[in-house]
C-alpha cells in the first residue's frame, strides 16, 4: 500500500493547483463576460482554494504541515475539489440570476474530508 | 499494479462528484418539482363585477366600464420601451398566475401561455419565485412559500384594496401580511420609486444594478381621489436595436409618469409585455433570437 507522499508529487501537486488557480481566474472572467451583468462573489473567490492548494502542497513538500501519508494527500485533495465544486456550483446558479442553498452539503462534506486528511496525518508512520 | 487499481480513490471520487455537480445543475434548472396546485376556490380575493359592459378595443388601447388600458411605446438610452397606463374600478382585476396552475420549481410557461389560459386582458412576466428556493410568495391571497430569502432588497406587496407598498422579509411573517391584507407578493426588486422619489442609487457599480438589460417593472400612482391607477413599463434590450435600460433610468422613466412607488420585476429574457392577444415587446435572452422565455409566475388584468 502506498503510504508515503515523496517531495516530487507534492511539487507536481503544486504546480497544478497553480495552473488550476489560473485556470479558475480566466474561467471566471470568461464567464462574467456573457453574464450580462450578474456576478457571483463565490465564482471570483473560487480561485483561492486551488491558490491554498498550492501553498500547502509546497509546504507539505517540506514536512511543514499534517500531510505526511498518501491518504491524508487524497483527502486533502478531495476537500479542495469538493470545495472548489461548491463555488462552482452556486457561481453558475447566482450569475444565472437565481439563489442557492444546494452548496450547503457540499461545504459540509469539504469539512469533512478536511478533518479525515487531518486525522490520517496523524497516524504512525510503518516501521521499516 | 494496474492503472485502475492504483486510481481507484480518485476514478470513483471524480465519478461521485461529478454525479452530485451534474444532478445539483439538473435539479437546479430542469428537472421540474411540482409542490402544491392552484385551486380556484382557494383564493382569498373577493371577486368585483365580471360584467365588462361596454367593450371598446384596439391594437394599443382596452376600454370597458371597469377597466382602462393604454398602451404606448417611446425610445430613451437607445432602447425602446413600452408603457401600459392602467385604471381600474377595483382592484380584483389586478391579478397573478402561476405557469401551469401549480406552484414549484422548474414549474414554467411563457407569459402569453399563462395569460391566454387565464383570459388576461394584459399582462406581464412577475418575480420568477421558481428561480429561488427562498422568498416569499403570495399569490392571490394564498401563501405558496413562507421561507424568507436573504437579501438587501425590501418585496412589492399588493393589498386587497389595490394599494402598493415595500417590506423586507426580515420584518414581517407571510401569516402577518396576509392578515393585514395583502393578497400579493413579488421577491425580486429593488424598489425603484419610494414616496415619488427615486430609490436606486445612480452610483452603484455592482452587477446588476449599472447593466443595461430589459427590464420590467410595475408602478402605481396613488390617486387624491383614491382611483386605482398603475404604470407597468417594460423595456426591450440586449438586442441591435435596443440596448436595455438599467435600473436608474428604469426609475427615472418611471418616475417620469408620476409613480408613487415603482418596483423592478424579473428582467432580462424575461421581460413580456402581453396585450389583447399579442406579445408586444421583444423578448430575448441573448439578443439574437427574439423569444419568449418561459416564467414561473404573471401578473394580469382580466375577470
Amino acid at each position: 500500500m502506498f503510504t508515503s507522499v515523496t517531495k516530487k508529487t507534492l511539487g507536481k501537486s503544486s504546480l497544478t493547483y497553480f495552473c488550476l488557480m489560473v485556470f479558475s481566474i480566466v474561467f471566471t472572467i470568461v464567464y462574467e463576460r456573457f453574464s450580462y451583468g450578474e456576478s457571483s462573489a463565490y465564482m471570483r473567490a473560487m480561485f483561492l482554494i486551488p491558490l491554498l492548494g498550492a501553498g500547502l502542497s509546497f509546504l507539505s513538500g517540506f514536512n511543514k504541515t499534517w500531510i505526511r501519508n498518501r491518504i491524508s494527500w487524497l483527502f486533502f485533495n478531495s476537500s479542495l475539489a469538493i470545495a472548489t465544486s461548491a463555488c462552482l456550483i452556486k457561481g453558475i446558479i447566482e450569475v444565472s440570476g437565481r439563489t442557492t442553498t444546494y452548496d450547503n452539503p457540499y461545504w459540509v462534506v469539504a469539512i469533512g474530508f478536511l478533518l479525515l486528511s487531518l486525522l490520517s496525518g496523524m497516524l504512525p508512520k510503518k516501521a521499516k | 499494479m494496474t492503472f485502475l487499481k492504483r486510481h481507484a480513490y480518485v476514478i470513483l471520487f471524480s465519478t461521485v462528484l461529478l454525479g452530485a455537480n451534474t444532478y445539483t445543475l439538473l435539479k437546479t434548472f430542469v428537472l421540474p418539482s411540482a409542490q402544491a396546485q392552484v385551486v380556484s376556490s382557494q383564493t382569498s380575493q373577493t371577486v368585483a363585477s365580471t360584467d365588462s359592459g361596454q367593450v371598446t378595443s384596439t391594437d394599443n388601447s382596452y376600454q370597458d366600464d371597469n377597466i382602462s388600458i393604454s398602451i404606448t411605446s417611446g425610445q430613451t438610452s437607445d432602447t425602446t420601451y413600452y408603457v401600459a397606463d392602467i385604471k381600474l374600478s377595483d382592484a380584483s382585476y389586478l391579478k397573478t398566475a402561476l405557469a401551469q396552475n401549480t406552484f414549484g420549481t422548474n414549474i414554467t410557461q411563457t407569459t402569453s401561455s399563462q395569460a391566454a389560459a387565464n383570459n388576461a386582458i394584459f399582462a406581464i412576466n412577475g418575480d420568477y419565485y421558481g428561480a429561488n428556493s427562498t422568498g416569499y410568495v403570495i399569490k392571490n391571497g394564498v401563501i405558496y412559500r413562507e421561507s424568507s430569502r436573504n437579501s438587501d432588497y425590501d418585496d412589492l406587496a399588493i393589498y386587497a384594496d389595490g394599494s402598493f407598498a415595500t417590506f423586507n422579509e426580515a420584518d414581517v411573517t407571510t401569516q402577518e401580511l396576509l392578515d393585514s391584507g395583502v393578497v400579493n407578493t413579488f421577491a425580486f426588486g429593488p424598489t425603484m420609486v419610494s414616496d415619488g422619489e427615486i430609490a436606486v442609487s445612480s452610483s452603484e457599480e455592482v452587477g446588476q444594478a449599472m447593466s443595461s438589460n430589459p427590464r420590467t417593472a410595475i408602478g402605481i400612482i396613488e390617486e387624491d381621489d383614491g382611483s386605482l391607477h398603475y404604470i407597468v413599463i417594460v423595456s426591450d434590450g440586449r438586442s441591435s436595436e435596443s440596448e436595455g435600460l438599467t435600473l436608474y433610468q428604469m426609475a427615472e422613466l418611471m418616475q417620469s409618469y408620476g409613480v408613487t412607488t415603482a418596483y423592478n420585476l424579473d428582467g432580462g429574457g424575461s421581460s413580456t409585455m402581453y396585450f389583447n392577444g399579442q406579445v408586444i415587446n421583444k423578448p430575448t435572452t441573448n439578443g439574437n433570437t427574439i423569444k419568449e422565455r418561459a416564467v414561473s409566475d404573471i401578473v394580469y388584468i382580466g375577470y
